[in-house]
């Protein structure tokens, strides 16, 4: 392996850290699972920095993996054992917000919510929103094509690049997109998004922003089954309702919520259903009789609707801290992410509650029931031989299962390190050949994040699995 | 000209001839003109849609499927797909849609294709059939060759059947016209309208005769409500839009270049370009110029000084290509990845 000396000249010693001590905070992300030593973590300031870094990588036929806020949930950012890691936290600039055009022009290090705020005072918003934003950059987000709670009506992250500017792994500098809302020619901006580092490193984003919804009507619904949580909401979708987020806690998430956080949730609910929409006062004065009709075929024994912004807040409250608030149940967990159909929710969460009684795990389950993106959390306790392994187990059946029933293994949360064996099991053998290709036209050396996506490399060490640290802190909640 | 009907049908096709050019119902004739030697590959035979749930909000549809028909069948179930896909009426197919990325006012509410499409299976120029994507609104597994696809026009794949979300469709939709003394007080009552509260679903400008026409959906006492806030002249009725997704306006000789835009410089734009020559639309919001010109000598050097492209959809005798486009070493690694022997480069 060559020496270092190249990439230190590039950098004053403060930011081009080795050793032992500086480096382990790097050593994992947000699956706290995997670690591995990287080499060096350089943390650049300026773009052309991070071009000089990836052509020294790609000169030595050094791998590296970009590294946004570490929050990834499945092993994205870990490093790649005595790689380079890019720390791109200080390329933190919003370089531009374009009332008119709509867009803002930022730097990969930029936080998400940063990005709502700057745009705040122009009477326009950034919408994707994981509940990880008020600490993951848009840079982590682009790579992992990240979502949150409003996905049905507004997409994921992709739907809102309009471009991006990054070095390859070649060390090429290029460019897809742009600020136009059009586009001529492949979707390279598309493609670039849920790439999970392995193209290269953006360096530029531009982001479409749109003016936030003038109002909200926020529900609260308690249900004695979750069956019946999950049939509100195919009348609300057939009913031909596009609500901004349809979300569905079951009796021990709302447990663990209730009592980290209080949120006064429907006493004894087998599954509370949280339905929100959204728009002009004209059309939610229309609409809002039309969901009360609908909900109150649907029996539920209890249903609050928020009166004011406060109250609105006290049922995301409950909902946003769901993970952290199970993590209190257990000592580990293990977040999944998986998707079915949304018809066939009522299915997957019976099988899960199967799969849970039999094998003695808890499994709580809170989930984005419009689009059928479920986030099951297994409990277990690391300390106790062999726990870890049946937890995993447990996961991988249910990621099968997602399959089974024609939906994905992941929703929002990448394949990364945790998934890359169940990639095959979705995509027949052409098409993964296919993205391998893909792949080597981006980076024919494979010195961009390796050991991710895609199934065969050797996986590091497994620790212990719980709650973020940053949560432990109480700086992020999940969703 | 080959009309397959199969899956196996189009990769043979593929791998049978040496170069060969992949069409749908040739609305947008520019786009697929073929040289000589190339064999024209039609994919209108290759119909039907293959699955709709609508409570899922997803259909899968094959490539020579009518965009008529997919409009018609969701339409039966009260949805649609949001971004008015374009020239309908005169036959455009699925796969034309998605590989000339013709995406029309309704965008500027939910997004284009790009942001509906979200699975797609492909046969690439090695006759391979490539699944991406998923059959679920929401997916991050794999590389999104499916958004990747939009805009290939046929050059880097037979798009073969696609999936796409759709969405409930707003029960009703009323218009109005502004009239505006300048190109500028354009650009700002545009950027006004698309930055306020009445969530529209069209944005268009008709830069000879001043006006935006601003749309607006939803339940029809809400969307009523609203327009009296929006002000301006009773606007275009359905069938104006009907017409104006058809580009009737552009029903002249010559050119119909495409360019991709940003609202701020639309103004200058249209100025430099103002001509009795060329008749010009600015779509979405200020997102696309439409150029339709039969004296079209300025044109380039329009585009050149600002650093644009353009993409002629007609009038065969002129160039396919305007302005100024990137060339990265990467694309072309990809492109030989999809079309390692250039199969698809028959276009001329
Ligand atoms: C408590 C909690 C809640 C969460 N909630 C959600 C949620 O609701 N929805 C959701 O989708 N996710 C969620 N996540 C997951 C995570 O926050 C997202 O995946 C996020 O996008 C990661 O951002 P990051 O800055 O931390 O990226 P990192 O974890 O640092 O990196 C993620 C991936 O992006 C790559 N990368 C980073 N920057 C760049 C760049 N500039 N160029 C190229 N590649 C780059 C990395 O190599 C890595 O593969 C949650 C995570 C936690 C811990």
């Amino acid at each position: 392996m060559a020496a270092l000396t190249g990439l230190q000249a590039l950098y004053p010693p403060d930011r081009c850290l080795v050793g032992a001590a500086p480096l382990k905070s790097f050593e994992s992300d947000g699956l706290t699972a995997f670690k591995a030593k990287p080499r060096a973590v350089v943390l650049p300031e300026t773009a052309d920095e991070v071009i000089a870094t990836v052509r020294w990588c790609a000169e030595h036929q050094v791998p590296f993996v970009a590294r946004g806020s570490g929050t990834s949930l499945s092993g994205g950012s870990l490093p790649v054992a005595d790689g380079i890691v890019i720390g791109l936290n200080r390329l933190n600039r919003i370089i531009e917000i374009d009332p008119d055009d709509r867009i803002a022009v930022v730097e990969p290090g930029v936080v998400n919510a940063h990005v709502s705020a700057a745009a705040a005072p122009h009477g326009l918003y950034y919408a994707p929103d994981p509940s990880s934003q008020v600490i993951c950059t848009i840079g982590g987000n682009v790579a992992f094509n990240s979502g949150g709670a409003h996905c049905l009506k507004y997409g994921m992250t992709s739907n809102h690049v309009l471009g991006v500017k990054a070095v390859l792994a070649t060390g090429e500098v290029v460019t897809f997109g742009g600020r136009s809302r059009d586009e001529l020619g492949p979707d390279g901006t598309g493609l670039f998004c849920g790439s999970e580092g392995l193209f290269g490193v953006a360096l530029e984003i531009t982001l479409n922003l749109l003016p936030p919804p003038e109002a909200f009507h926020t529900v609260l619904a308690g249900y004695h089954s979750l069956e019946a949580a999950g049939e509100a909401v195919a009348a609300i979708i057939d009913s031909g309702l596009l609500p901004g987020a349809l979300e569905i806690m079951d009796a021990l998430t709302i447990e663990a919520a209730e009592a980290a956080v209080q949120c006064n949730y429907p006493k004894g609910a087998a599954a509370v259903l949280i339905v929100e929409l959204e728009g002009s006062r004209e059309r939610l004065e229309h609409e809002r009789p039309q969901l009360t009709n609908l909900l109150k075929k649907t029996q539920p024994f209890e249903t609050h609707i928020a009166q004011n912004t406060a109250e609105r807040l006290n049922i995301w409250r409950g909902r946003k801290s769901a993970f952290s608030a199970v993590g209190r149940l257990s000592p580990d967990f293990i977040v999944q992410d998986g998707v079915v159909p949304r018809t066939r929710l009522g299915e997957a969460l019976r099988r899960i509650d199967e799969m849970s009684r039999e094998t003695g795990i808890r499994v709580a389950n809170v989930f984005h029931a419009g689009d059928g993106n479920l986030h099951p959390l297994i409990l277990y306790n690391g300390s106790e031989p062999g726990a870890l392994e049946r937890a995993e187990s447990l996961a991988a059946r249910i990621l099968r299962l997602c399959l089974e029933l024609g939906g994905s293994i992941t929703g929002e949360h990448g394949v990364g390190m945790e998934k890359r064996e169940f990639l095959p099991e979705m995509f027949d053998e052409a098409t993964m050949a296919h993205f391998q290709e893909i792949r080597r036209a981006f980076d024919p050396a494979l010195i961009a994040n390796p050991g991710k996506m895609f199934p065969g490399s050797e996986a590091p060490a497994l620790g212990h699995q719980g709650v973020h640290p940053l949560e432990q802190k109480g700086v992020i909640s999940r969703e | 000209m080959n009309e397959p009907t199969s899956l196996r049908e189009i990769s043979d096709c593929i791998t049978d001839h040496r170069r060969v050019a992949v069409a749908g119902a040739r609305t947008k004739p520019r786009l697929s003109r073929a040289s000589a030697d190339a064999t024209l590959m039609s994919l209108a035979k290759y119909t039907g849609i293959t699955d709709y749930q609508a409570s899922e909000f997803t259909i899968v549809v094959r490539a020579g499927t009518p965009m008529a028909e997919v409009i018609a069948t969701l339409a039966e179930r009260g949805q649609y797909l949001p971004f008015d896909p374009l020239w309908v009426k005169r036959g455009a197919t699925v796969g034309g849609t998605i590989a000339a990325n013709a995406s029309g006012p309704g965008r500027i509410r939910f997004g284009g294709i790009r942001d509906f499409i979200i699975g797609a299976t492909v046969i690439d120029g090695r006759g391979q059939s490539l699944r991406s994507g998923g059959k679920v609104v929401k997916n991050a597994a794999g590389f999104d060759t499916p958004k990747f696809m939009v805009g290939t026009l046929g050059r880097w794949g037979a798009i073969a059947e696609a999936t796409f979300k759709v969405f409930p469709r707003p029960p009703y939709s009323a218009s109005r016209i502004w009239q505006c003394a300048d190109h500028e007080e354009a650009r700002q009552r545009i950027a006004q309208v698309a930055r306020s509260r009445w969530e529209p679903t069209a944005i268009e400008y008709l830069p000879k005769e001043r006006q935006i026409w601003v749309r607006l959906s939803g339940p029809e006492k809400a969307a009523n409500g609203l327009l009296e806030d929006v002000g301006g002249e009773p606007g275009p009725s359905e069938a104006d839009w009907a017409a104006y997704n058809e580009l009737t306006w552009a029903d002249n000789p010559g050119s119909l270049i495409r360019v991709p835009l940003s609202l701020n410089i639309m103004p200058t734009l249209l100025a430099e370009l103002e001509s009795p020559d060329h008749r010009l639309r600015v779509g979405g919001a200020g997102s696309t110029l439409w150029i339709n010109s039969a004296d079209d000598c300025e044109i380039e050097s329009v585009l050149r000084r600002h650093h644009l492209k353009g993409l002629n959809h007609r009038d065969n005798a002129a160039p396919l290509r305007w302005g100024v486009w990137r060339d990265q070493k990467v694309d072309r690694a990809l492109q030989a990845v999809f079309d390692p022997d250039h199969r698809f480069t028959a276009f001329c």
